[in-house]
């Protein structure tokens, strides 16, 4: 990489000066601490698991949190949407019964109606069954992190600053990554 | 910090696993609002149609609205009966086709009732 980059420097793509940042640590902070592990995963589930080395229990927790977390506010806002439109629905029916109005319309409606709350019903069973999924991730990752495998030890970790080279006509960047 | 953020997911969770469903439907008042007319025949008797239909609770209804349709050209006439009687006789000029006929009972609200069953007449020239 090293090679690469004199190389580029030398044929002028990149300056020469943005590579004497690559590869040099410019701060180290430990994570990972007991306590810090319990109030990232207080946070979000699955972020103290992560902080104290151990990604696929993290990764598998910040993921279905994530995942039900969305299909639950997706269902939710569907769910408030869905709701406004048989409200509505419902006034209209509602008012056909003070007369002038025709049964054939009156049973459309009602067709509609059925239909909207159906949907509602569904809608509201996803919210409920995934915001249930949310609620238990979030206990899991907690009594993970509290009762069953507290982190003992905190991890080190590494940040670096490194210049990327663009292509032909894009300018170098700078690139910040941690290590852990 | 952490016992807040817990208490504040809980909460959001909380409402959202206990919200009640508040899509009731309502009550359904157009099935039984007024009767539907039954039985409805249709004759042509000396030039003109005679319809005759039965309902069980006449005293509901205001007056009955007649429907004449030509499938032919998709027109469709109508006409006011008595909410007293339960047969209407039909003056049209009539051509050579076929013509299919229907009743609906109206209420004191100015509400129409479900069609009754239809009848179909060929008039010949």
């Amino acid at each position: 990489m090293r090679n690469l980059v004199l190389a580029l420097a030398l044929i002028g793509i990149v300056t020469p000066g943005t590579i004497q940042a690559e590869d040099e640590t410019f701060a180290t902070r430990k994570i990972g601490t007991p306590r810090a592990a319990k109030f990232l995963s207080a946070v979000f589930p699955g972020l103290g698991q992560l902080s104290t080395g151990r990604r696929i229990a993290g990764t598998i927790l910040v993921v279905s949190e994530m995942g039900a977390l969305a299909t639950t506010l997706t269902a939710n806002e569907n769910y408030k949407t869905r709701l406004d439109n048989f409200a509505r629905l419902k006034v209209e029916y509602e008012e056909m019964s003070a007369g002038n109005s025709e049964h054939d319309i009156a049973q459309q409606r009602w067709s509609e109606l059925t239909k909207e709350a159906d949907d509602l019903d569904n809608l509201h069973r996803i919210r409920r069954v995934f915001a249930g999924v949310a609620l238990g991730v979030y206990v899991y990752s907690m009594l993970d992190i509290l009762l069953w495998d507290p982190p003992v030890s905190g991890t080190e970790v590494s940040w670096n600053l490194r210049a990327v080279p663009g292509a032909r006509d894009a300018p170098t960047r700078l690139m910040i990554a941690g290590r852990f | 910090m952490q016992w807040t953020l817990r208490m504040i997911l809980a909460t959001v969770m909380a409402s959202i696993l206990g919200c009640s469903e508040d899509h009731a439907l309502p009550a359904r008042f157009h099935e039984d609002r007024i009767d539907t007319p039954e039985h409805l025949t249709a004759e042509y008797v000396g030039g003109d149609v005679v319809l005759q239909w039965n309902i069980s609770t006449p005293a509901e209804v205001l007056y009955y609205i007649v429907t004449l349709s030509e499938p032919g050209s998709g027109v469709e006439w109508k006409y006011t009966a008595p909410g007293d009687q339960q047969s209407f006789t039909v003056e049209f000029t009539w051509t050579d086709s076929v013509y299919i006929f229907h009743v609906e009972a109206v209420d004191a609200t100015d509400f129409v009732g479900e069609s009754s069953n239809a009848d179909t007449v060929f008039i010949p020239q």
